[in-house]
C-alpha cells in the first residue's frame, strides 16, 4: 500500500517557543500509525495541523494527496477527528450529538440515520441513545467522542489521546474498537503517552519528544535501538531520595535510571543480574522496595534510551 | 445550507433544555410584567371584573328655564339627569363602575396620570344651555393607555348625549306650541312629548349637546396604562438578554472545544458564525412570541392594532440582538465576563430606550438619546403601534436603524476577532 499521509519539514512556532520543529514522516494506507510521547511533546499540535485547525509555520502536509495549506475542505473530507477533549454537547442526547457531527460531516437522510445506528452500536450504547450526554459516565462519554469522528467512515481517522482518564473496561471498549475499524480499512494516525496501548495497536510508531520525532520504525525496528537491554521497574515511596537514584546510576551493568513518581525506571543490560544489585542498594539507603520486575526491551526502554528519562515525566 | 441550519436548530434546543436560559428569557419578564404592572395600577379594567372605573363630574347649576323642563317631565337640572342615565341604568351596572366626584381638576389630573382610565366633566351652564336651545358640549376625559375602556365609556356618554339631545328638541318644540295654544294641560302636553320622543330622530352632528374629548398626549406608567406600558418595554429589554444566552454559546463552543472540533469537519467558518446568528434569532423570536401571546392572551396587554407592525418591531429588534452577541462574544472571553458585559449593555440601553420611565419627562433636548439605543428604536415603534395606530409602514425608519446597528455591531464584533487572531 502507498502513503495515504506525508508530514514533510513541518514546524510550528508560537513566538519564540517551537512546538514542533521539522517533523517528517508518512503513514501508509491502512495500517495505524502510533505518535508516542509524554505530555507536551508535540503530538496534539501535529494532529492539530493535520486536521487544518491551525496553519504549519514551515512544511506542508499532504492527506490523500491533498494538501492542509491550500485544500483544507478535500483534507477534512477524508479525515475524522477524535480530539482528546470530550467536544460533545452535554444537553443533548447520544443520538442527536451523533446526528449533528454526521451532519457537519455532510451526511443526512436515511444514510445519517444508518451511519448513526451503526455508530451508536459500535459503542456499545444503543441502548440509552436517547439519553442526555451528561448522565453518562466518562468512558461512556469518550466512547460516543469516537464515534462522532467515524460516523462518516473517513479514510484518515486521527485519534489524540482518545483513552485519558477512563476505566479499563472502557479502555478495552475502545482499543477493540480502533482494532475493528482498522481491520474494516481505515487507516489511523493514533497518539498517546501509554506505551502499551502503542505497542498494543500499531503497525508503526514514530516517538516524539519536544516537538520533534527522535525514532520511527516497525515495533521490531525500535526495540532493536536499544539492543539487549531490559528493562528494571522497582516500585518504591513517594518520598523517594534522589540521592538514592544518583547511586542507582553509579552500579555497575545500569545504563540508564529514572524515577517516575513512585516507580523505578532502570535500563540495564542484565537486568536480572543487576537487579540483586539494586535491591541492596536501596535497602541500603533506607528505602522500601514494594515490588520488582525485569520486562524485556518495549518502547519504554526506547524512549528510555534515547532521551534518559522517562515516558510518564 | 443544511449545516447551516443544524447548528442553529442544536443551539435552540440546547437552548430551550437550559433552565437558566428559560428563566431569565421567559420567566422573568413575565413575572416582572405581572408584578409591575399591578404595583402601579392593576390590571385592566376589562381583566379585573369589576367594570370599568369612571368619574363623573357634574358642575350643572341648573335653569330657570321652568317651562322646557317640567314639559319634559325631567328636573331642571340636567346634569342630574344624564348622571343619573350613567349610573342606575341597569344594562350599564356591570360594565361601568361610577364615582361621583366634585373637583374636575383633581378628576383631570386622575385621568392624565392613569388612575383613571376615564371621566366625564358635565359644564355648569349645560342645563341653561341645552333649555336655552344652544350648543353645549360635554367634556369626556380619556387616558390613552386605557384606550379600550376610556373608548367603551365615550360610547355610552355620546348615546346618553344623543339621547338628551332628542328629548331637548323635542321639548322645546312641544313648550312652545303649548305656550300658543288654550286649555292644554301640563298632562296632555307631557303625553304629547312622550310620544314624540320616542318617534324623533336627531342628527348627531346638529346634536346641541356635543361630546369634547380631552386625550391625554403621552402614556404613562400607571393605571391600565402601565400594565401595557411594562409589557412592552420590559419585553424589549429582556430581548436583548438572549444576546447574552449567544455570547455564551460562542464562547461555551470554545472552551468545550466543540468549536474547534466542528471546524475540523468540512464546514466553513462561515456556516457555524452564521449558524449560531440564526439560532439566536430563532431564539428571540420564539421569546418575544411567547411573551407576546402571554401579555396580549392572558394578561389582555394592548400591543395596538398593527400586529405587522409589532412583529416588523420585535424582528428588528432581534436582528439587532444577534449582532449584539458577536460583539458580546468578541469582547468577553469567558462566560462571566460575557455575562459581565452583556448585562451592562443591556440595563444601559434600556435606561437610556425608555424601559423604566417614560423619557419624556426627560429635558426635550435630551431625549434623543433613546435612538443610541436598540431599545429606544423598538420601544418607540411598538409604543408607536399602540399609542398612535402606526402600522408596517411608518415603522421602516425605526426597523432599518435596528438593521443597521445589527450590521454595526456585528462588523466591530468581527474586527474585533479579527484582531485578537
Amino acid at each position: 500500500m502507498g502513503d495515504i499521509a506525508t508530514v514533510t519539514g513541518l514546524v510550528k512556532r508560537f513566538g519564540d517557543l517551537a512546538a514542533v520543529d521539522g517533523v517528517d514522516f508518512a503513514i501508509r494506507e491502512g495500517e495505524v500509525f502510533g505518535l508516542l510521547g509524554p505530555n507536551g511533546a508535540g503530538k496534539t499540535t501535529i494532529i492539530s495541523m493535520m486536521s487544518c485547525l491551525i496553519p504549519p509555520t514551515e512544511g506542508d502536509i499532504f492527506i490523500d494527496g491533498a494538501s492542509v495549506r491550500k485544500q483544507a475542505i478535500a483534507v477534512k473530507s477524508v479525515l475524522g477527528v477524535v480530539p482528546q477533549e470530550i467536544a460533545l454537547y452535554p444537553t443533548l442526547s447520544a443520538r442527536e450529538n451523533l446526528a449533528f457531527w454526521g451532519r457537519m460531516y455532510g451526511l443526512g437522510g436515511k444514510t445519517l440515520s444508518s451511519a448513526v445506528d451503526e455508530a451508536l452500536e459500535l459503542a456499545g450504547l444503543a441502548d440509552r441513545a436517547k439519553e442526555r450526554l451528561e448522565k453518562y459516565s466518562g468512558g461512556m462519554k469518550r466512547r460516543i467522542n469516537i464515534a462522532a469522528g467515524i460516523l462518516h467512515k473517513p479514510k484518515v481517522l486521527l485519534m489524540d489521546e482518545p483513552t485519558v482518564g477512563i476505566d479499563p473496561q472502557s479502555r478495552n471498549h475502545i482499543l477493540e474498537t480502533v482494532k475493528d475499524l482498522n481491520a474494516q480499512g481505515m487507516t489511523v494516525l493514533y497518539t498517546s503517552h501509554y506505551m502499551e496501548e502503542v505497542e498494543f495497536l500499531c503497525d508503526r510508531v514514530a516517538i516524539v519528544d519536544h516537538g520533534k520525532i527522535i525514532a520511527q520504525g516497525t515495533l521490531a525496528e525500535l526495540r532493536r535501538v536499544v539492543g539487549d537491554a531490559d528493562v528494571v521497574r522497582i516500585g518504591v515511596d513517594d518520598a523517594f531520595a534522589d540521592e538514592t537514584l544518583d547511586a542507582i546510576r553509579a552500579l555497575e551493568g545500569v545504563e540508564k535510571a529514572e524515577r517516575a513518581d513512585s516507580t523505578l525506571e532502570i535500563l540495564a543490560a542484565d537486568g536480572g543480574a543487576v537487579l540483586a544489585d539494586i535491591v541492596s542498594a536501596l535497602t541500603a539507603a533506607g528505602e522500601k522496595v514494594h515490588s520488582a520486575e525485569v520486562v524485556e526491551p518495549n518502547l519504554e526502554s526506547v524512549f528510555l534510551h534515547l532521551t534518559g528519562k522517562s515516558l510518564r515525566d | 445550507m443544511t449545516k447551516f441550519f443544524s447548528i442553529a436548530i442544536k443551539d435552540v434546543k440546547t437552548w430551550v433544555r437550559d433552565p437558566a436560559a428559560l428563566g431569565i428569557l421567559l420567566a422573568m419578564p413575565a413575572v416582572l410584567i405581572l408584578i409591575l404592572g399591578s404595583a402601579f395600577g392593576g390590571l385592566s379594567g376589562d381583566a379585573a371584573g369589576g367594570g370599568i372605573q369612571v368619574a363623573i363630574v357634574n358642575l350643572d347649576a341648573g335653569s330657570s328655564a321652568e317651562a322646557a323642563s317640567s314639559a319634559s317631565g325631567a328636573s331642571s337640572v340636567l346634569g342630574d339627569e344624564v348622571t343619573a342615565a350613567l349610573a342606575e341604568n341597569e344594562q350599564l351596572a356591570g360594565l361601568l363602575n361610577i364615582s361621583e366626584a366634585t373637583d374636575p381638576e383633581a378628576v383631570r389630573a386622575d385621568v392624565e396620570r392613569g388612575d383613571l382610565p376615564a371621566a366625564l366633566i358635565i359644564p355648569e351652564d349645560f342645563s341653561a344651555r341645552v333649555n336655552a336651545g344652544e350648543s353645549v358640549e360635554l367634556e369626556v376625559l380619556r387616558d390613552p393607555g386605557a384606550e379600550l375602556s376610556s373608548g367603551i365609556f365615550e360610547t355610552v356618554v355620546r348615546a346618553v348625549a344623543t339621547e338628551f339631545s332628542r328629548i331637548s328638541v323635542v321639548a322645546r318644540t312641544a313648550g312652545a306650541a303649548a305656550a300658543q295654544a288654550e286649555g292644554v294641560t301640563p298632562e296632555l302636553i307631557g303625553g304629547i312629548v312622550n310620544q314624540a320622543v320616542a318617534g324623533a330622530t336627531v342628527d348627531e352632528a346638529a346634536a346641541p349637546i356635543a361630546i369634547e374629548m380631552t386625550e391625554f398626549e403621552e402614556p404613562d406608567a400607571q393605571g391600565e396604562g402601565s400594565l401595557d406600558f411594562f409589557a412592552v418595554s420590559m419585553t424589549s429589554m429582556f430581548l436583548l438578554f438572549a444576546s447574552m444566552f449567544g455570547a455564551f454559546s460562542f464562547i461555551t463552543e470554545k472552551r468545550e472545544l466543540t468549536m474547534s472540533r466542528l471546524l475540523t469537519t468540512p464546514t466553513p467558518g462561515s456556516a457555524f458564525v452564521g449558524g449560531k446568528m440564526l439560532g439566536i434569532f430563532i431564539l428571540g423570536i420564539l421569546q418575544f412570541g411567547v411573551l407576546y401571546a402571554y401579555t396580549r392572551g392572558v394578561m389582555g396587554v394592548n400591543w395596538g392594532d398593527s400586529v405587522l407592525g409589532t412583529w416588523m418591531m420585535a424582528t428588528g429588534e432581534v436582528v439587532a440582538v444577534t449582532g449584539l452577541a458577536v460583539l458580546i462574544a468578541a469582547i468577553a472571553k469567558t462566560e462571566r465576563a460575557a455575562g459581565a458585559v452583556g448585562s451592562v449593555l443591556v440595563q444601559i440601553m434600556a435606561l437610556i430606550g425608555g424601559v423604566f420611565f417614560p423619557l419624556s419627562i426627560l429635558p426635550e433636548w435630551l431625549q434623543p438619546i433613546r435612538y443610541l439605543s436598540v431599545i429606544g428604536w423598538a420601544l418607540d415603534g411598538f409604543q408607536a403601534v399602540q399609542y398612535n395606530g402606526a402600522g408596517a409602514g411608518d415603522l421602516i425608519i425605526n426597523f432599518a436603524a435596528m438593521i443597521g446597528m445589527a450590521a454595526l455591531f456585528f462588523g466591530i464584533g468581527v474586527w474585533r476577532l479579527g484582531a485578537d487572531q
